[in-house]
């Protein structure tokens, strides 16, 4: 059922530009705020841009950034939890006192700040969400790790002459393979969201590129008399997390 | 006969919640070529804490308060990590108890098998695999090519042991200890895996240290017997001499509970 979703997210997101016959920032002053019709197909927004080519664009940009931001959370997560796990004692203990110290800092505080420094773009929201995702992934990988480091066959591996980084990643992170890809699966929704949440507030993106989130700060005035500048991009936001949640709970059983 | 491994007075403690813990308490023995050495004793009396310790693989928290650990003439104890690696695997081997455990399950059988001779010994992965499938034939594996292609759930319990004897062996180690090898087998399997041993020994010169708590295993294949009481050796005589005429009140004991038990 997820897969469905997104499946035809990804496959609308490819195709949609090339059959709206539109560019994605082309502007139509005598089309302004149309509804759904044959012409614009999601209707136009307050400058006649058609909404069904802005939104399979922003589908770019939040799967990229969704899937980016994800990707990076696993490398940091598997590298400081594994670490952290594998060494245990004291490097430990400290490894993830400093992770617990990142996860208290006030997260819209750093990220306005971050903001306001690397400017708004990809890049910012990228490392904003990041810097506290990770958070979550390291915590998962550190807690397999330190169950299964207690297995036999650990020791046996050790008994073999294995070193540390290959019992790591030879005998353990296979084995912690299953609760790694159910947190990714919900990794990726919520750095969607993230950029979503952000772009909203206007900490994101910015015109005239588009993501679900400004389109969503766009069509928010207008809600009144215009209501699907606001729903188109909402329902999509809606259904890729809905997916990908989905895709996460099959996996977990 | 020359010995091939020396252990003086070794003892160890453990930090533990409950305070420091002695499990070890000046243990001493030796290991000859050629040989196999059984350690038997109750749970909970250091055995495996002793095998452990040959290889560096104690428990976290604990403390070598004294001893030493000679090997090839060589004191070992001390050695750090990326020596002490040289040798587990390579120069000792090692086998545990239950073999539904010591496998990796995400592994295939064949990489698990080359994974020590292809750290030890350097061998590209064909002519590894090669070896491990003479091991695995002479282990007593049929279709070892076809088995090295499967995971540890497609084999039976006595098969594991199987690949883990022949894991253990296939960088020809001098030494191989067996901690429990066959208490979580069934018995006609058991008698099986104590054949093999044999073997090792007459065919390939090994010294095999047996830790059981079952004096059958250690009637029918060891040469030298050590008891084990409270984190001390206390006994250590022929298994002739030990059925015959134990020296000690506890292996007197050990003795006469095997004999009730038979008696039921």
């Amino acid at each position: 059922m997820g897969v469905v979703i997104l499946g035809a997210i990804i496959i609308f997101m490819f195709t949609s530009p090339s059959l709206s016959g539109y560019a994605y920032d082309a502007i139509h002053l005598s089309q302004k705020n149309e509804a759904p019709s044959s012409q614009f197909w999601f209707g136009t927004d307050d400058l006649g841009r058609d909404l069904f080519t802005r939104v399979a664009y922003g589908a770019r940009i939040s799967l990229l950034v969704g899937l980016s931001a994800a990707f990076i959370d696993l490398i940091i997560g598997l590298l400081w939890g594994g670490i952290a796990g594998m060494m245990g004692g004291r490097i430990d203990e400290v490894m993830m006192r400093v992770a617990d110290i990142l996860y208290s800092l006030p997260y819209m505080l750093v990220v306005i700040l971050l903001s306001v420094v690397l400017g708004s773009g990809i890049i910012s929201i990228l490392v904003a969400i990041t810097m506290f995702g990770w958070i979550t992934m390291a915590r998962i990988v550190r807690g397999q790790i330190l169950l299964l480091k207690e297995m036999d066959y650990v020791l046996a591996a050790k008994a073999l002459g294995a070193s540390y980084g290959r019992i790591l990643t030879k005998h353990l992170l296979p084995n912690a393979y299953g609760p790694i890809l159910v947190t990714l699966t919900l990794t990726i929704p919520s750095a969607i969201f993230a950029e979503a949440f952000l772009s909203f507030l206007g900490l994101g993106i910015q015109a005239p590129m588009a993501s679900w989130g400004t389109m969503a700060n766009e069509g928010l005035p207008a809600m009144q008399f215009y209501p699907w500048r606001l729903f188109i991009p909402a329902i999509f936001i809606s259904a890729t997390l809905l997916s990908f949640n989905l895709i996460g709970e099959a996996l977990k059983e | 006969m020359s010995k091939l491994l020396e252990v003086n007075s070794l003892s160890l403690s453990i930090h533990s919640k409950n305070g420091l813990v002695n499990p070890l308490q000046g243990v001493g023995f030796h290991l000859n070529k050629n040989e196999i050495v059984g350690l038997i004793g109750e749970s909970g009396c250091g055995k495996s804490l002793t095998a452990q310790s040959m290889l560096q693989l104690w428990p976290q928290g604990s403390i070598i308060k004294s001893g030493e650990i000679i090997f090839e003439g060589q004191n070992i104890i001390n050695l750090s990590d990326k020596e002490m690696e040289k040798i587990r695997g390579n120069k000792i081997g090692m086998i545990f108890q239950d073999p539904n455990l010591t496998l990796n399950p995400t592994m295939k059988i064949g990489s698990q098998l080359t994974e020590g001779v292809r750290l030890h010994k350097r061998l590209p992965k064909s002519e590894a695999w090669k070896r491990a499938e003479e091991w695995l034939s002479k282990v007593g594996i049929r279709d070892p090519s076809q088995r090295m292609q499967q995971y540890p759930h497609q084999l039976s319990g006595g098969m594991k042991q199987r690949v883990m004897i022949a894991m253990a062996m296939i960088c020809s180690p001098s030494i191989l200890i067996a901690d429990e090898p066959t208490t979580a087998l069934d018995v006609t399997i058991q008698a099986q895996i104590l054949e093999l041993f044999k073997m090792l020994r007459d065919e390939h010169q090994t010294s095999i240290l047996l830790i059981t708590h079952d004096l059958g295993v250690v009637a029918r294949c060891c040469d030298r017997v050590l008891v084990m009481h409270q984190g001390k050796i206390i006994e250590s005589s022929s298994v002739e001499q030990l059925f015959a005429a134990p020296q000690t009140r506890h292996a007197q004991a050990l003795l006469s509970a095997k004999r009730s038990l038979m008696i039921c």
